[in-house]
């Protein structure tokens, strides 16, 4: 039986993607009056470049991949540097309206990330043949993860912009380790609930119908959950923190099947969100404003109050690219940059770019149902969830659907530790796709796997 | 072997049911842009707008003040006021030093205004564009220029007291700059944008201009060259005299306008603040003083009009008189003087301008005295205007009569005591006085303020007699032989009267006057001089009628007046026995 590997889908739907990339500068470019610059003809030919090169790597190191993932993932970071490219228009006529000195464009150093990110997304597919080798340093990635996220509370490298710790400093570059740390928390996560799903299944006892585990069990939601307020109280994160949590759980629920976790995970958040409420005066403001934010319209509730402005003055058909107001809103090509494709797409063109989301959340998920083996299931669900939560944890924020919180948005926003860290996932995904989907090699039998992994233990 | 298949099958649906919470939560996000952005859409986008639509006013350029040949009086120039954002100066003691080096301050002073972590302060106001060209070429960080205007006053103190001055908001303060300011101010327009954050408009939003309408240009009758003549002589005449203040009135009898105003003691209106607030005003209209002597040319005028008197009308005058119950005196003790009433005028008999007086009565000589405009508004509408006083009829007691006679218990201010004379200049035509000439619209609509009104007084061959009177009191014979001017005839009228000095209520000190009119047979121009309290000297002759004659002078070759070539008819003084 010889499956098509699909590879020339996947070329075609890129192709298609960065067509409205290129379409989508050119909009900008004429609706603002401003010629393309010929510095960016080279980014739009880097990016075609970089996928391209991407695109090939998967044909020859896994053949059999999903064919949606990387034109999915190519257009979103296509679409973020035409934002991108539009804000810095906007800010460069408006200095030069004021009579300042324009600021540097934003453009070409997200293209330069996006450059690290491809090369570390071949990085992936070169070195991890396998995934379920990855398995293997369960307990290192643990580690590395915990060790990314106490980095920026180091003295010297830590950096706090914006009010939260979550930056390292080396010299002029900084980065997000916690970007980072989500997937190796979910590496770590995935390998430490296959070795203890079992135990973690067991229930002895029921309360109304909740299944109560075992004190000893209760340890590593108990441990996640202090992890996750650890994030919140010393970084002032919520955003990552609520990530850590909700991704856990998810992968729990995944892991044991119990739906007592569920429901253990949802009373602990409760208690973690009214006790964060009530004693971090951070997050009692975010209530504040996200309960009333016309009431502080003028200061700490300004970027809400703007964001909404904005999506409402995109309407239906939005005002078209390079028409709308999106540099209104402070952080306009980073937190805040669905705000700005609310404006300028309006409804019919974000909840097309929602659905891209989707597809890529879906074909997560459906390698994960599709896979042999328990680890890259877990692994590829929480991959999968972790882009999901973070898609509806920024959306939530900037709509004001929930209390707003400091996330990017993976593949738009303008920031190289998170483009770098959603790269890796897509290379991570289309990996384990590669192994569900491979005809001709016989996948290891599970038991093997398993108890190798048993053995070390 | 068989359970964990089980089970894997299992971890698939709760994968897919994962999956399906995931959709939902999609959905309702779904559900919130559709709300957010077509249902709430047009509300919230409209409140968006409306919260940045600001408002800003559009200065209009104040008009200028310009004498009657167009020379800048007042003017509104292009400035720059020079600012500071002190978070961005990394070494004030440097750019201290710099600055001080072109604006000539104080470098600590300096050094202190750009030393902190403010975004904005000023540090220097109404610079020139040359200046602030000067410290551009310096290149210092955080030194910003906003532009702004400034009123300039390019001739100094020439006819401050009439221009006026402004406060520091550029809104006129003082004579006709605040008299005139809805006029000059124009009116200010606006700019309606949609206002980015840090307070910047966004270009690209629509942004509606009202353009301001400049003020109008306000031209004036007042001639720079006799103006600055007749600011030097009184300047100098005060000093002399050490008078507490001194006024030139420069008129055109023929047409009412008034061709200088000046005052001494006078200010700068570059540097209003370095003067005393008495100085400011305009002394010509806001001080009045009893008239004295110069007010017997009504009082003959107005006995000559009525035909019951002549030049050659004797009068017997004897030492004293007594009406009701006061025995009034001349200035110098005599017997009994046998006057013409030119004689009554060339020796300034207050005696005989009673009893002159006495031949028409006091409801008619009231009557012509209202006609000469005492007590009445100039026309001039100019801040800070006295109309003086002028007694109504039924109040006057019996000693009213006789003093206002001779130019007492009435007072005037100095315009008005030159238009007195600028009527019987102009053959007995009353021409209410002008200051300013024209109004010019920024569209060049020409406008007269002013509305001009002729009154005849007395006739003509009233007025032609009482100005061969009024030579005689420049000839040797009178009391100004001083204002005599060589190769022109003169005619005038001295006045030292008692000033009611309005500290103590009381009289004190003397206001020493000459009023005069030159060519006397012809008259182009009348010039009315005026020292309060003058303490070296004394009289009218003496200290106010060099000061017509050089003015005069002065005015009568700035406007090429050439003499008549006519001499003056020596009319008799006395008569009979003589005195």
């Amino acid at each position: 039986m010889r499956q098509s590997n699909r590879r020339g889908t996947e070329l075609m739907l890129l192709v298609f993607a960065l067509v409205l990339v290129v379409l989508g500068m050119l909009q900008v470019g004429w609706a603002t009056g401003t010629a393309i610059p010929t510095r960016l003809w080279v980014t739009m030919a880097l990016l075609a470049a970089l996928a391209a090169g991407m695109h090939m790597v998967v044909r020859l190191r896994a053949t059999y991949a999903d064919p949606i993932l990387l034109p999915a993932a190519t257009l979103l970071t296509g679409l973020g540097l035409v934002m991108i490219y539009r804000i810095d228009v906007a800010n460069a006529q408006r200095a030069v309206h004021n009579n300042i000195t324009p600021p540097t464009p934003d453009v070409y150093a997200q293209l330069t990330w996006f450059a690290i990110a491809a090369v570390l997304f071949v990085a992936v597919l070169i070195l991890v043949r396998d995934h379920r080798r990855l398995q293997r340093y369960t307990f290192t990635f643990g580690l590395i993860g915990i060790v990314l996220l106490i980095l920026p509370l180091a003295p010297v490298l830590g950096h706090t912009i914006n009010g939260a710790r979550l930056w390292v400093r080396l010299a002029v570059f900084s980065f997000q380790p916690g970007e980072l740390a989500k997937i190796a928390l979910t590496i770590f996560f995935a390998g430490y609930l296959v070795l203890k799903r079992d135990s973690l299944a067991l229930v002895r006892t029921r309360v109304a119908g909740v299944g109560v585990p075992r004190v000893k069990d209760l340890g590593p939601i108990l441990i996640a959950w202090l992890i996750s307020l650890g994030v919140l109280v010393f970084q002032n994160d919520l955003g990552t923190s609520l990530l850590f949590f909700a991704l856990f759980v998810s992968m729990l629920y995944i892991a044991t099947g119990r739906r007592s976790w569920l429901i253990w995970g949802a009373v602990l958040f409760a208690v973690g969100s009214l006790a964060s409420w009530a004693l971090i005066p951070h997050v009692h403001e975010r209530v504040t404003i996200w309960l009333n934010p016309f009431g502080y319209a003028a200061d700490s509730g300004y970027q809400i109050v703007q964001s909404l402005y904005g999506f409402a003055n995109g309407g239906l058909l939005g005002a078209g690219l390079g028409q709308g107001f999106p540099t209104l809103v402070p952080f306009a090509n980073t937190d805040f940059i669905t705000a700005a494709f609310g404006e300028e797409l309006g409804l019919i063109g974000l909840m097309a770019m929602l659905m891209v989301y989707a597809i890529i959340v879906e074909r997560g998920m459906r390698i994960s149902v599709s896979v042999k083996d328990s680890f890259g299931q877990l692994l590829a669900a929480g991959l999968s969830i972790s882009v999901a939560i973070q898609v509806f944890v920024i959306i939530g924020g900037v709509t004001r659907l929930i209390p707003l919180t400091g996330l990017t948005t993976p593949f738009l926003s303008y920031g190289g530790s998170s483009l770098v860290a959603n790269w890796i996932i897509i290379a991570l995904l289309l990996r384990i796709s590669d192994r569900a989907r491979r005809p001709d090699t016989q996948a290891p039998a599970m038991d093997d796997a398993m108890t190798q992994v048993v053995r070390r233990v | 072997m068989r359970n964990e298949w089980i089970r894997l099958s299992d971890s698939r649906k709760r994968t897919s049911f994962l999956l399906a919470g995931i959709i939902a939560v999609l959905s309702i996000y779904a559900v919130r842009l559709i709300q957010l952005q077509v249902f709430q859409g047009s509300a919230l986008s409209a409140q968006a707008t409306h919260e940045r639509q600001r408002t800003i006013e559009l200065p209009a350029i104040r008009g200028s003040i310009v004498d009657a040949n167009n020379q800048p009086l007042a003017v509104t120039v292009d400035a720059v006021n020079v600012t500071a954002d002190q978070t961005l100066i990394t070494n004030p003691q440097a750019e201290a030093q710099q600055l001080a080096g072109v604006l000539g301050a104080d470098p600590a002073a300096l050094a202190t205004r750009l030393t902190g972590r403010r975004r904005f302060i000023y540090v220097a106001k109404a610079l020139t564009p040359q200046t602030w060209s000067q410290i551009a070429t310096l290149n210092l960080p955080g030194i910003v220029k906003e532009s702004t205007t400034k009123r300039v006053y390019p001739n100094g103190d020439l006819a401050a007291n009439v221009v006026g001055f402004v406060g520091s908001d550029g809104k006129g303060l003082g004579g006709l700059e605040y008299g005139l300011q809805p006029l000059l101010a124009g009116t200010n327009g606006t700019q309606t944008f949609q206002r980015g954050p840090g307070g910047g408009a966004i270009p690209t939003a629509p942004n509606t201009k009202v353009a301001a309408i400049p003020g109008s240009t306000v031209k004036l009758t007042i001639n720079s060259d006799i103006q600055y003549a007749a600011q030097q002589a009184i300047a100098a005449e005060v000093a002399t005299t050490k008078a507490t203040s001194g006024t030139v009135v420069v008129m055109d009898p023929t047409t009412g306008k008034v061709l200088a105003l000046a005052t001494a003691p006078t200010f700068d209106p570059n540097n209003v603040g370095a003067s005393s607030a008495g100085d400011r005003g305009n002394r010509a209209l806001s001080d009045v003083y009893e008239p004295g002597s110069t007010a017997k040319t009504m009082t003959a005028a107005a006995v000559i009009n009525q035909g019951l008197a002549n030049p050659y009308t004797p009068i017997t005058i004897p030492g004293t008189l007594k009406r009701g119950n006061k025995v009034f005196h001349d200035d110098v003790a005599h017997g009994t003087w046998h006057l013409t009433l030119t004689g009554m005028m060339a020796k300034s008999s207050n005696l005989g301008a009673i009893l002159t007086s006495e031949r028409i009565g006091p409801r008619i000589f009231d009557s012509y005295l209202q006609k000469f405009g005492m007590g009445q508004p100039t026309g001039l509408n100019f801040p800070g205007e006295s109309t003086g006083k002028l007694p109504s009829l039924n109040s006057w007691s019996s000693t009213t009569f006789p003093t206002l006679a001779f130019g007492q218990g009435m007072n005037v201010n100095t315009v008005q005591a030159a238009s007195v004379y600028a009527t019987i200049a102009n053959n007995g035509t009353r021409i209410t006085p002008t200051l300013v000439d024209q109004i010019v619209a920024p569209d060049g609509t020409i406008t007269h303020p002013n509305t001009v009104t002729s009154t005849q007084v007395v006739t003509p061959k009233t007025a032609k007699t009482v100005r061969l009177m009024l030579e005689t009191v420049v000839s040797n014979r009178g009391t100004a032989p001083l204002a005599q001017i060589p190769g022109y005839r003169v005619a005038g009228k001295t006045g030292t009267a008692q000033y009611a000095d309005p500290k103590c209520g009381c009289y004190r000190g003397v206001v020493a006057s000459f009023i005069g009119m030159a060519p006397a047979d012809a008259p182009r121009l009348v010039v009315a001089v005026t020292l309060v309290k003058p303490r070296n000297g004394h009289f009218g002759g003496q200290v106010a009628a060099p000061v017509f004659k050089q003015v005069m002078i002065s005015a009568l070759q700035t406007l090429h007046i050439p003499p008549t070539g006519t001499t003056a008819p020596q009319l008799p003084t006395t008569f009979g026995a003589g005195g």
